[in-house]
């Protein structure tokens, strides 16, 4: 199966526009895209989560467009959203088992092992979680399926930091550097980009401003934190 | 997968609903209760049992709305399973949760029916109140989930409830004021078996028709629904 490539993507709402974008990742990258608010990073993920209705351009998953494959191709993307989802009056066992249904290559065993990392109650309501526990519950819903394509938008929101941790840890063992799976994902902490990505897509007021491997990024400065060099690379002038 | 997913579905609509039909389950117990107690029992549980019937046969949209309140709709929307299955799913749920609330409304139907139709039997009248209340609940409920889902729900909420308001009371009075008490068209249709067809023959195509553009309603509500664009969230 191949990855995602964008072509040409462009998306306009009444006060912000995504301008016509090219994008290409393949199976085993895992790609970061990095910008302010209103950079256009949740919108760019939501297209490729087949989320979004009205757009230009073409989204490709796994070799085609995603277009004519709605709504089946969502079974093999995974996504996280910036806004969770869940019906609040659901138990978190409930809801893993409602959603399981739709998905043909759910693991149980997997779901459980991950409940179990991210310290997540199965008794608990949906509606009574922090906004930290249902970014926790929404990277299980996105996960436990093991899709080809995981979308995460800013995964680690409302985590505290040792829990951060751990779900960085469980983001990096999905989809392993060269291995059949990708992860893309948005996140202003820019630590995190650094711990999990090796590709960063810089994004500013809709746009593509450069899309470059840390590597790269590193050999501008090799002393200094990618952080710094991320920070740096954000606030230059196009 | 489709089948499967259509019935979890349905299912789904009735857990959903489960708290609010118990809650107007403990209030038919009520009702009865206070009727045995009352020197009128027969108004106070006629009248109870038609506001039971309405209030169960109507209870699917009304709780599906809480989806889109608090945004839980996209959960279903954005499931790898097309907006077809979706709306039927939820009119399947509505049309048997419609057969439940008909069936108090028929046992009312069956309470005053008989000093009316004097020489209707029972059973008639009772499957006739069940069959009429069905159908009627249906329709009812098929639209109001129709527009609750496809139209923004603001407006609908501020000025679509006055409005429907006052048309239903207004037809209502202009009923009333032009051809007398509903009982009397009740009485002219079940006078003979001719008459009684072609009410049912109407009532059934008549529902047909609102079920159909309920359901296409429905099926597009499900496909274009986009959640407000948050000024941040982009």
């Amino acid at each position: 199966m191949a990855g995602v490539r964008l072509r040409g993507l462009s998306v306009r709402y009444s006060n912000f526009l995504l301008e016509p974008m090219d994008l290409d990742i393949d199976l085993g990258e895992r790609v970061a895209l990095v910008g302010a608010n209103g950079a256009g990073k949740s919108t760019t993920l939501k297209a490729v989560a087949g989320r979004l209705r009205d757009y230009e351009g073409r989204v490709e998953v796994g070799g085609g467009d995603i277009r004519p494959r709605l709504p089946g191709i969502r079974a093999t993307i995974g996504f996280l959203p910036e806004r969770p989802l869940g019906f609040g009056w659901m138990t978190i066992d409930q809801h893993l088992r409602f959603l399981s249904t739709f998905f043909p290559t759910w693991d149980r065993d997997y779901e459980r092992e991950l409940l179990a990392r991210l310290e997540l109650p199965g008794t608990s309501k949906v509606g009574t979680l922090s906004r930290g526990m249902s970014v926790k519950l929404s990277l299980v819903t996105a996960e436990a399926h093991r899709p080809p394509i995981l979308i995460l938008d800013e995964p680690t929101t409302a985590i505290d930091p040792v829990m951060r941790r751990e779900l960085l840890k469980i983001i990096g063992d999905c989809a392993p550097t060269g291995g059949d799976r990708l992860v893309l994902f948005s996140s202003h902490i820019l630590e995190d980009v650094e711990f999990i990505a090796e590709r960063v897509v810089l994004m500013r007021r809709g746009r593509i401003l450069e899309d470059v491997t840390t590597q790269e990024l590193q050999e501008r400065d090799p002393g200094a934190p990618l952080s710094q060099i991320l920070v740096s690379a954000l606030e230059s002038d196009d | 997968m489709t089948s499967q997913a259509f019935w979890i579905l349905v299912a789904l609509e009735f857990r959903r609903s489960r708290r609010s039909l118990v809650r107007i389950g403990v209030f038919l117990l009520a009702v009865m209760v206070i009727s045995l107690m009352v020197e009128s029992p027969t108004s106070v549980l006629t009248f109870g049992l038609a506001v039971v019937g309405g209030a169960l046969g109507m209870q699917i949209p009304v709780d599906a709305l809480q989806d889109r309140l608090t945004g839980s709709l996209e959960v279903l929307t954005t499931l790898p399973v097309t907006p077809f299955t979706l709306a039927a799913a939820r009119l399947t749920a509505v049309v048997l949760v419609a057969a439940l609330g008909a069936v108090p409304m028929a046992a009312a139907g069956g309470i005053v029916g008989p000093a009316f139709l004097e020489d209707t039997g029972l059973i008639r009248i009772i499957m006739a109140a069940f069959l009429g209340a069905w159908t009627m609940l249906s329709a009812m409920s098929a639209v109001l989930l129709a527009v609750l889902l496809r139209f923004k729900v603001k407006p609908l909420v501020s000025y679509g409830a006055m409005v429907a308001l006052g048309m239903l009371l207004g037809a209502g009075y202009l009923y009333d004021r032009l051809f007398g008490s509903p009982m009397r068209l009740i009485q002219a249709v079940m006078a003979s078996d001719h008459t009684l067809a072609i009410a049912v023959g109407s009532a059934l195509v008549g529902s047909a028709v609102v079920l159909t553009a309920s359901f296409v309603l429905t099926r597009r509500g499900f496909e274009i629904y986009q959640p407000e664009p948050d000024a941040m969230d982009w």
